[in-house]
């Protein structure tokens, strides 16, 4: 079975899955093993979903204030970066990028 | 504008997972009113995140409750929010075969009242399944979940026993508190009568479920988020100690997140210590410092690596990597499936490439 990252649970959509199942576990609704089970289908279908629905392109630049490779996680804080995603174009002071291998580590 | 797609991407992954762990909850026999009030309340908290526009999800809850009568959908949760009712129909008519509201839940949690009227509606079927242990009458069971969501205004006959009889049954119910109030309903209430009589604060809060990690390496990390003093005095090992304690630390964050409750194997429990005795909430603190002296070093190596960490907006992208390059002081990266979180917006990317210097 594939694995999926457990990353994207802390992006908006998986923070408020989480408060969700928080809520119905703390009314007695649910059990933790469920609402595991719930998370590990989101882990599957954001996964899917980022790499079969989406096809925005992104690109950006910035100066490189901190990197780090931890455990195949790579760490990066950008300065004044900017980013270019479908004609838009964002810019902000600073930026915090977390990343995992796409090559997961059961794979070849 | 990118940002649109995110919403759709958004509700189309809500609508995958809820439909995909449909056939896990019937397998638990939970319940398919829970599995709706999940993707209800899942969809109610991304859209006051907002962090994209969800077409065919509601804006709010004020609104939400209006919406059955009025049809008044959203197409975009803040632009669109005080626009005349006229406005929003026309474009809005598509959304109304995909948003069905739950008919018989409580419309929000934020509404205790009705919920604890609500939830025994259905309660008796979902909680036979998932309380086996606890006296099986559906009037008792209705009445824990009753106490659970609205718990000051049950005036329970449990509750209202004298108070040495919960004393003694501190003693017998405590190896059950870990079952996270699935397994036997007596300690459901118990602490809810510690707040009370005994031990006010926050974290004597009735062990109503969460998920249970047993601890076997120190002292609880999750202390820091009870409210506590910054004192930096410790314990003295061995003062006010229990009996090594084979239960579980029941423990309740209240801001909406993750409820996480600890076994903790190492050492005395200094909630259950709580738990019996509010009068030791100064040496609660005490342990409480332990524990933010550790977390605080965490917290400043973020600090200082995000340059002081004053701002409280932050930018985030998470992602996956494909290459990371460096020639001299030139990096170079290419990323993949990425979450990018700016000035509170969503944006989602399949392929990122990104250029810059050290």
């Amino acid at each position: 079975m594939t694995q999926y990252y457990e990353l994207y649970r802390s992006s908006s959509i998986g923070a408020a899955l989480m408060d969700s199942l928080d809520e119905l576990i703390s009314e007695g609704l649910l059990t933790p093993q469920l609402a595991m089970r719930v998370l590990a289908q989101f882990d599957k279908s954001i996964s899917d979903a980022l790499s079969n629905k989406v096809k925005n392109r992104l690109t950006f630049k910035g100066n490189l204030h901190t990197y780090r490779l931890c455990d195949e996680v790579w760490t990066f804080i950008l300065r004044n970066p900017s980013f270019k995603l479908e004609d838009e174009i964002l810019t902000v002071d600073k930026i915090k990028i977390v990343a995992c291998n796409a090559r997961k580590p059961g794979e070849a | 504008m990118a940002n649109k797609t995110t919403g759709i991407i958004y509700q189309h992954v809500i609508n995958e997972v809820i439909s995909a762990i449909q056939g896990e909850f019937e397998d638990h026999g939970v319940d398919e009113a829970v599995l709706q009030e999940l993707q209800r309340s899942w969809e109610a908290k991304l859209i006051e995140s907002r962090v994209a526009e969800f077409p065919g999800m509601i804006a709010d809850d004020e609104e939400e409750t209006a919406a059955p009568a009025s049809a008044a959908y959203y197409e975009a949760p803040a632009s669109s929010h005080r626009a005349s009712a006229a406005d929003k129909q026309a474009p809005v008519t598509p959304y109304d075969q995909e948003y069905q509201p739950p008919p018989s839940l409580p419309t929000a949690d934020d509404d205790a009242t009705a919920a604890a009227s609500a939830l025994p509606s259905y309660n008796p079927h979902t909680l036979g399944q998932v309380m086996p242990g606890g006296p099986s009458s559906a009037a008792h069971l209705a009445n824990i979940v009753s106490s659970a969501t609205a718990a000051e205004q049950q005036q329970h006959s449990h509750q209202s026993q004298p108070l040495p009889q919960q004393q003694q049954q501190h003693h017998n119910h405590q190896p059950l508190q870990g079952e996270g109030g699935f397994g036997q309903p007596q300690p459901y209430y118990q602490p809810r009568q510690a707040p009370g009589s005994a031990a006010p604060g926050p974290s004597n809060h009735p062990p109503v479920g969460g998920h249970q990690f047993p601890q076997h390496d120190g002292a609880d990390d999750d202390e820091v988020d009870d409210d506590s003093g910054p004192s930096t005095v410790a314990v003295p090992a061995g003062h006010q100690r229990r009996q090594p304690k084979p239960s579980s630390v029941p423990r309740q964050r209240t801001a909406g997140t993750l409820t996480l409750t600890f076994t903790q194997v190492d050492g005395e429990d200094e909630d259950a210590e709580e738990d019996e005795d509010g009068a030791l909430a100064a040496e609660e603190n005490d342990e409480d410092a332990i524990n933010s002296d550790l977390d605080d070093s965490d917290e400043e190596d973020v600090q200082n690596e995000e340059g002081g960490g004053a701002e409280d907006t932050e930018h985030i992208i998470l992602c996956q990597y494909d290459k990371v390059s460096r020639q001299k002081n030139r990096w170079k990266c290419v990323l993949k499936d990425g979450i990018l979180l700016i000035d509170g917006k969503d944006y989602l990317f399949h392929k990122g490439t990104g250029e810059f210097e050290w």
